[in-house]
C-alpha cells in the first residue's frame, strides 16, 4: 500500500513541477504578508513536514518547497487544489492568513549550504564522463592481441603472473571494472603509464575480468 | 550405551523399573477403576465415546513397537538429507512437532559436520524471513522449522513476502499423520488433515510424505523446485513420529541425489529478435528487476549494457547493476523510458507499471512513445498461481514474452547482439555511452544537494543519517541489507556499490515486519563470510517482531542496526492526513492509531533489556558519526548493535 502511494506522489511531484513552471511564466503576483515564525509553527502542525521536511527539503514523497520556493499563486493552487493524492487544503481547515504565514515560513527558510563544502558528501570520485567499457568481451580478438602484446609478457598469456602478478586470482572477478580500467590506465604499463587510450583500458579491463568470470 | 527394549508400551508398563513420568501415569491408572463390559455384551470399542473406561495412550491400536530407548531416529535421516542439500540452518521456535527434528539436530546436526545448526527464534514469522534474507544473500535456502498449525499460521505473512520475492526457503511443518497417537486435546487443535493449505497460494510446492524415504525424496524434489527459477518457497508437512522413531527396519533410506539445477534458457529464434531490435533501436534502454540472481547475473548485465551503451533501470529489488555506474539511470527512470524506442525488461515484477502512468481515477497511460518496443524475459511467465493478485495488471503492448530465466538467457542474447552489431557502431555507441555518463554524474550531484538540504536540521534528516553512516563504512566490505524506499533511496543516490551482496532489495509483498529478521537472516549468511552488516529499519517495522534483537544477541549475529525513528506508520500518517482533508476536518487528529508516540518507545533500552548493545535516542546529527563508528567496533568483534536515531519521516 505505501509504496503504490508513493508511486503516485511520485507522478504529483512531477506534474506538480509541470503546472509550476506553466503558472510561474503566465502570473507572478505578489505574495500577501504572513508571519514566519506563525508559519514554521503551522507548517509543522498541518503536516507539511510529513512529505516535505521539516524545513522544506523535500523527501521522496514530496518534492523540495523551500529554500527558493515557487510563486505564491502556483503555492496555493496546489494547496487548495492539489493534483491526485496531496492532502487538500480548503479554508475550512487552513485560512488564506494562515497559508500566507505558512509560504512566508518556506521563503524564509536559507538556503543550504553546496554539498561541495560538505566532506562527508565528497568521498568518493566522481563518475567519469567518458565513454565506459565498449569493448566487452574476453574473447574480443582485438583486445586479447592487445593485451599479448601489452601485458603478458609480465603477467602471462593465460594471466598466471610471470615478473607481474598473476591476474587471474580468486577475487578478480568480483572487482570493479571501472575500477580496474583506472589502475590500468594510470599505472600500466610500468614503463609509460598512462599512454592506454581510455577505450584500451576499458577493453583491457574486461578481458581481464571475462577470462576471470569464465567457468 | 543405549539400551534396547523391544516391547509394546504393555509390557514396558508392567515389566520396567518405571521413570517418574511412567510413575505417575501408572499411579493415575492404579486409582482409577478398570470397569469390564457386563457379562454377555459385545466389547466396545475403547476410543468410543461410550466407553466405560478410561481412554488413553494404553488403549491405543496401532501396532508400533516402542522402545525404551533407541539408537537412531529418523531425525537424524532428516539432518542427513538436509546437509546433503547444503543447508546450513534451521531457524525455528521450538514446538513439539517438530521435537524429533529439532532433538536430532542439536544432539547430531550441530556436532558433526558438515554441521546444520538450529537457531532460535521467538516467532515464526521470524523464522521465515530470516530465511528470506539469508537466502538473498547466500544464493540458496535455508530451512525453517514451523509448529503445526498455528505455526505455520504465524509465518504465513513471511511466506507470501518471500513467494512475491522470488526467494527458495525450505520449509517444514510439524504434522501427525496418525490420529490414533494424538496425545490430547491440544495434539486435535495442531492437526490438521492438510497441513499447507493455507499457504498453497503462496507456496511452489508442498508434500506430507507418508514415510521415511519418501520424505527423503520429497526434501530432495523441495529443494530442487525451490531453486527451479522462478524460485520460491516449498513446504513439507513432516509427521512428529517420523522424525522421532527409529528407522523402520533399522536401516536408514538412501539419501537422495540432488542433481544440478538448470534454469530455463530463453527460446534461440526470440533471442535471435531480441538482439535484432536491441541493435536497430536508437534510445534503447534495460530494465532490470530481480533478474541478478547471483553474482554471475550481475556480470552480465554489465556486459550487455556495455556492449551496447544502454542505460540501465533498476528497480533495487536486486543488486542488478553497481550504483555508481555511468549507464545507471534508475534515479531518472521515467524520463528514460519516455524516451526510449525499445525497452528490454528482465524478469520484470510488473510489467504495467513499468510503462504507466497514473493519470487519477483509475485510469493509465503508457509513457512510451508510440512505435516503441518492448520483450519482456521473464521465468514467473512459466509457473503462477491464481488467487493471490501479485501478478499484477496485464500490459498490452509486449512485442515477445520470453517465458525463461534472465539470467540464464542473457549469455545467450550478449553473443547474439555481439553478433549483429555493425562494426561502424563503434563512435555511434561510445557517445551514447558518454551522454548517459554526463546524465548520471548530472543526477549525482543533483543528489548530493538534495542532501545538503537540513543537514544540520533536527530530526535528523535520512540524508545525513546515510552520509554518516557512509563515511564509517565505505572502505570495509560491507552489506547493506534493508529496503530504501522509506528513506528516499538515499544509498542508491549517493554511495558507491559494486557487490551483488551490497543490497539485497525489499520484502516482495511490501508485508510489513520483514525487515528485522530478513536483515538479521542476510547478517547470519554474511557471518562467515567477514562482511560488515548493516541495516536501517524503521521504529514500525521493529515492533512487529522485536524479539529478533535478542535472537541476534543469542545467535551472536553481528549487525549494526540503525533504528529509523519517525515515531509512526509514516505511510499511514500521510495517507490518513490526506483522507481527513478530504473530509474538511483538518489533520489534527490523524496521527491517532498512527503514531508511535506517547509514550516514546526507547528502543535502546528495548535493546539492552535482550542482550543487544544499545545507544540512543541520537537526536542531534553532530552525534551521529561517532555513536556508528562505537556501533561498528562492537558490531566487528561479533555482536549485534543497535543505534536509535530520531529521523525526518523519509
Amino acid at each position: 500500500m505505501a509504496v503504490r502511494f508513493e508511486r503516485l506522489l511520485f507522478g504529483i511531484a512531477a506534474a506538480c513541477a509541470a503546472a509550476t513552471v506553466a503558472i510561474a511564466q503566465s502570473s507572478t503576483p505578489a505574495a500577501p504578508k504572513g508571519t514566519a515564525k506563525a508559519g514554521q509553527a503551522l507548517y509543522m502542525r498541518v503536516g507539511c513536514f510529513q512529505c516535505h521536511g521539516t524545513s522544506g527539503g523535500g523527501s521522496a514523497v514530496g518534492p523540495k518547497i523551500a529554500p527558493d520556493p515557487m510563486p505564491f499563486e502556483a503555492f496555493a493552487r496546489q494547496v487548495r487544489t492539489p493534483r491526485l493524492v496531496m492532502p487538500v487544503y480548503t479554508t475550512v481547515i487552513l485560512s488564506d492568513r494562515e497559508l500566507a504565514d505558512i509560504y512566508a515560513y518556506v521563503k524564509s527558510v536559507p538556503p543550504a549550504k553546496s554539498y561541495k563544502d560538505i566532506a562527508l558528501l565528497n568521498r568518493d570520485p566522481p563518475v567519469v564522463a567518458a565513454a565506459p567499457v565498449t569493448r566487452a568481451s574476453a574473447a574480443d580478438p582485438v583486445v586479447a592481441g592487445l593485451y599479448a602484446s601489452k601485458c603478458a609478457v609480465c603477467h602471462g598469456a593465460n594471466l598466471e603472473g610471470v615478473s607481474g602478478p598473476p591476474l587471474k586470482t580468486a577475487d578478480m572477478g568480483d572487482r570493479d571494472p571501472m575500477a580496474l580500467a583506472a589502475k590500468i590506465k594510470t599505472t600500466m604499463p610500468p614503463q609509460a603509464p598512462g599512454s592506454l587510450s581510455d577505450a584500451d583500458a576499458n577493453g583491457l579491463a574486461q578481458y581481464i575480468l571475462g577470462r576471470n568470470r569464465a567457468p | 550405551m543405549t539400551t534396547e527394549y523391544k516391547a509394546g508400551r504393555r509390557n514396558f508398563l508392567k515389566g520396567v523399573a518405571l521413570g517418574g513420568i511412567t510413575a505417575t501415569a501408572t499411579a493415575t491408572m492404579a486409582q482409577e477403576p478398570i470397569q469390564g463390559p457386563p457379562s454377555g455384551t459385545p466389547s466396545p470399542s475403547p476410543n468410543t465415546p461410550r466407553s466405560p473406561g478410561p481412554v488413553t495412550d494404553l488403549n491405543e491400536r496401532t501396532p508400533r513397537d516402542r522402545q525404551l530407548t533407541y539408537a537412531t531416529c529418523g531425525g537424524d535421516y532428516m539432518v542427513d538429507v538436509m546437509r546433503s542439500l547444503g543447508i546450513e540452518y534451521m531457524a525455528s521456535t521450538p514446538s513439539n512437532t517438530m521435537l524429533g527434528l529439532h532433538e536430532a539436530i542439536v544432539n547430531y546436526g550441530m556436532v558433526s559436520d558438515p554441521k546444520l545448526t538450529f537457531i532460535t527464534t521467538v516467532h515464526e514469522e521470524a523464522s521465515v524471513a530470516m530465511a528470506h534474507g539469508y537466502a538473498k544473500i547466500e544464493g540458496k535456502p535455508m530451512a525453517v522449522g514451523m509448529h503445526a498449525t498455528v505455526g505455520l499460521q504465524h509465518g504465513s505473512m513471511a511466506i507470501y513476502n518471500a513467494w512475491c520475492d522470488r526467494v527458495p526457503i525450505f520449509m517444514l511443518v510439524g504434522a501427525n499423520l496418525d490420529s490414533a497417537r494424538y496425545r490430547n486435546a491440544t495434539a486435535w487443535n495442531h492437526a490438521a488433515q492438510d497441513d499447507a493449505l493455507i499457504v498453497r497460494d503462496y507456496t511452489k510446492w508442498d508434500d506430507k510424505p507418508s514415510n521415511l524415504r519418501a520424505w527423503g525424496e520429497a526434501a530432495a524434489r523441495a529443494y530442487k523446485f525451490g531453486m527451479t527459477p522462478p524460485y520460491g518457497p516449498t513446504l513439507l508437512a513432516t509427521d512428529l513420529y517420523m522424525q522421532e522413531d527409529p528407522y523402520p527396519g533399522g536401516k536408514p533410506p538412501p539419501i537422495p541425489k540432488l542433481p544440478r539445477v538448470a534454469p530455463p534458457v530463453g527460446e534461440s529464434s526470440a533471442v535471435e529478435d531480441t538482439a535484432k531490435m536491441l541493435v536497430a533501436a536508437e534510445r534503447p534502454v534495460i530494465f532490470a528487476d530481480r533478474v541478478a540472481r547471483t553474482p554471475d547475473g550481475l556480470n552480465r548485465l554489465i556486459e550487455l549494457a556495455e556492449l551496447l551503451q544502454a542505460p540501465v533501470c533498476d528497480s533495487h529489488n536486486r543488486f542488478n547493476f553497481p550504483w555508481r555506474h555511468p549507464l545507471n539511470q534508475s534515479m531518472r527512470r521515467a524520463g528514460v523510458v519516455q524516451d526510449a524506442d525499445f525497452m528490454l525488461e528482465l524478469e520484470p515484477g510488473d510489467p504495467f507499471s513499468a510503462t504507466s502512468q497514473r493519470l487519477g481515477a483509475g485510469e493509465f497511460r503508457s509513457i512510451m512513445k508510440p512505435g516503441s518496443r518492448r520483450v519482456t524475459i521473464s521465468s514467473v511467465d512459466l509457473f503462477y498461481k491464481s488467487n493471490y493478485q501479485n501478478f499484477q495488471r496485464y500490459p498490452s503492448d509486449i512485442d515477445i514474452a520470453m517465458a525463461a530465466d534472465a539470467q540464464a538467457t542473457l549469455p545467450a542474447l550478449i553473443e547474439a547482439v555481439r553478433r549483429q552489431l555493425p562494426a561502424n557502431r563503434k563512435d555511434a555507441l561510445e557517445a551514447r555511452g558518454a551522454r548517459w555518463a554526463r546524465a548520471h554524474q548530472a543526477d549525482l550531484e543533483a543528489s548530493k544537494q538534495a542532501a545538503a538540504y537540513a543537514w544540520d536540521g533536527k530530526p535528523i534528516s535520512t540524508a545525513r543519517l546515510y552520509a554518516e553512516l557512509y563515511e564509517q563504512m565505505r572502505t570495509q566490505d560491507w552489506s547493506l541489507l534493508n529496503a530504501t524506499d522509506f528513506q528516499s533511496k538515499w544509498p542508491q543516490r549517493l554511495w558507491t556499490a559494486n557487490k551483488h551482496y551490497n543490497y539485497i532489495g525489499d520484502s516482495g509483498a511490501q508485508g510489513i515486519g520483514y525487515l528485522g529478521p530478513a536483515t538479521l537472516g542476510g547478517a547470519l549468511a554474511n557471518r562467515k563470510h567477514g562482511r560488515l552488516s548493516v541495516a536501517v529499519n524503521g521504529d514500525g517495522d521493529t515492533m512487529f517482531g522485536p524479539g529478533i534483537l535478542w535472537t541476534a544477541a543469542h545467535e551472536r549475529i553481528p549487525l549494526l542496526y540503525i533504528i529509523h525513528n519517525n515515531r509512526g506508520y509514516h505511510a499511514e500518517i500521510m495517507q490518513m492526513q490526506a483522507m481527513a482533508n478530504r473530509r474538511n476536518r483538518g489533520v489534527d487528529r490523524a496521527h491517532l492509531g498512527n503514531e508511535l508516540a506517547d509514550p516514546n518507545i526507547d528502543f535502546a533500552m528495548v535493546a539492552k533489556g535482550m542482550g543487544v548493545y544499545a545507544q540512543g535516542p541520537i537526536e542531534h546529527p553532530a552525534d551521529l558519526g561517532p555513536a556508528i563508528r562505537r556501533a561498528i567496533a562492537v558490531v566487528k568483534k561479533g555482536e549485534p548493535a543497535l543505534i536509535d536515531v530520531i529521523s525526518q519521516g523519509r
